[in-house]
């Protein structure tokens, strides 16, 4: 009767087995080594060479609400789905659990009535039950003039639930109707929650 | 691939349907070993520039990085000698794809310090066009950049960025490092300086969960 490796449970003839049941037993192994091989197989289809990853980019200039989420006009990529523009332009949703890199930027002009002032931009992540969590966070001092404040977030290792949306936010102190000249949202996928063995 | 396996009737070919199946399963062990290597070396490359970058004069955004000043590679494990900035070739060589770009540096005035100036840095990522007269990269256009503002408190050190962003990069494009500044009393000396650029994923296929 045959008998089945410890790990992968590939099974293999004993002493005691007629040896003109062999061909079956070969094929049962070999039918077992290609499952073991399919499943490693999928496990690197999840990494290479595509992970999951999306940007969202607003290139024209659009008005938003101070603390609100910030609208976007173009997708710059999604390995995905994690985007539908036309659906939602505020949001990227995330549909596999795992550890993310989440990089943002907002861009406007001077916003101080008299500066110096307060920039501050992040990413908000809510989890689809109640839950959210900021990342990404930056902030910039406003001392006025006529060049464009750049206010770039990253974060390098964040956790995700499947079921997630990310949006983001900028804010100079007050809740008013303000202009995002230029504003961008990312997230890409590098590893799963597993702890390695 | 799957493995063959023997057929019933067919004992006198035992030990040469063993060899078979014993090269196939070499070949398959084989590519996923291959993919596998691929999935935990990422290209990457890290720059760190042995030189101080000099003379950046006020109001004029300006480019820093490879074309300026010589520079080593802690790590890099693309062959040949690609940088990540100021180069057309290093992408045609990579290929289509997301890339994770940083850059890190210290900017300081080589005199006098206007308070409260500005610092403007920038990744920035341009594509090939011929017809483009942009005043960075004449016969490029721009197409996406990541950058920082930062107000130089007259504190001696100067100020320091560090910042990276995801760019979908095609072969061909370029990506310069550039920074602008309104410190109108002195030009700007730059230090510190590291850039990276590490291949996370290609762009154009969809991801299997």
């Amino acid at each position: 009767m045959p008998t089945n490796t410890l790990n992968f449970n590939l099974p293999y003839p004993s002493g005691t087995d007629a040896p003109c049941d062999f061909d079956e037993q070969w094929c049962d192994f070999t039918a077992a080594i290609d499952s073991v091989f399919d499943t490693f197989q999928a496990a690197l289809d999840r990494t290479v060479p595509v992970i999951p990853a999306a940007k969202l980019r607003l290139s024209a200039p659009a008005d938003f609400v101070d603390s609100s989420p910030v609208i976007f006009d173009s997708v710059v990529f999604d390995t995905a789905g994690f985007t539908d523009l036309d659906a939602d332009p505020y949001h990227i949703f995330i549909n596999r659990t795992g550890r993310y890199t989440v990089t943002c930027m907002s861009v406007v002009i001077t916003q101080a009535t008299i500066p110096p002032g307060f920039l501050g931009t992040w990413v908000l992540v809510e989890d689809g039950l109640g839950g959210g969590d900021f990342t990404a966070m930056n902030q910039a001092t406003d001392v006025g003039g006529g060049l464009g404040y750049f206010i770039p977030g990253y974060e390098a290792v964040l956790t995700i639930t499947a079921g997630s949306r990310l949006s983001l936010v900028f804010t100079a102190g007050s809740i008013v109707i303000r202009n995002m000249l230029e504003a961008y949202m990312s997230v890409h996928w590098h590893s799963d929650t597993e702890r390695p063995s | 691939m799957t493995l063959s396996c023997p057929e019933g009737s067919n004992y006198a070919a035992i030990a040469k349907q063993l060899h078979e199946t014993a090269m196939q399963a070499e070949e398959r062990i084989s590519e996923l070993e291959q993919e596998l290597r691929s999935a935990v070396n990422r290209p990457t490359i890290v720059q760190t520039f042995t030189a101080p970058q000099t003379g950046f004069i006020d109001n004029l955004e300006s480019n820093f990085g490879s074309s300026v000043g010589p520079f080593v590679y802690p790590f890099n494990n693309v062959p040949g000698d690609f940088t990540v900035d100021n180069s057309d070739d290093t992408y045609i060589y990579l290929g289509e794809g997301i890339y994770e770009i940083g850059v890190s540096a210290t900017a300081v005035p080589a005199g006098v310090v206007n308070d409260n100036s500005i610092r403007i840095w920038q990744i920035k990522h341009y594509r090939p066009d011929p017809g483009s007269l942009d005043p960075v990269l004449p016969g490029f256009s721009f197409v996406d950049r990541t950058a920082s503002t930062q107000v130089e408190a007259n504190s001696v050190i100067g100020v320091k960025v560090a910042m990276a962003g995801t760019f979908r990069i095609m072969p061909g494009d370029r990506i310069l490092f550039t920074i602008l500044h309104t410190n109108t009393l002195s030009t700007i000396t730059l230090s510190d300086i590291k850039c990276y650029m590490s291949k996370v994923s290609d762009a154009s296929l969809t991801e299997v969960l």
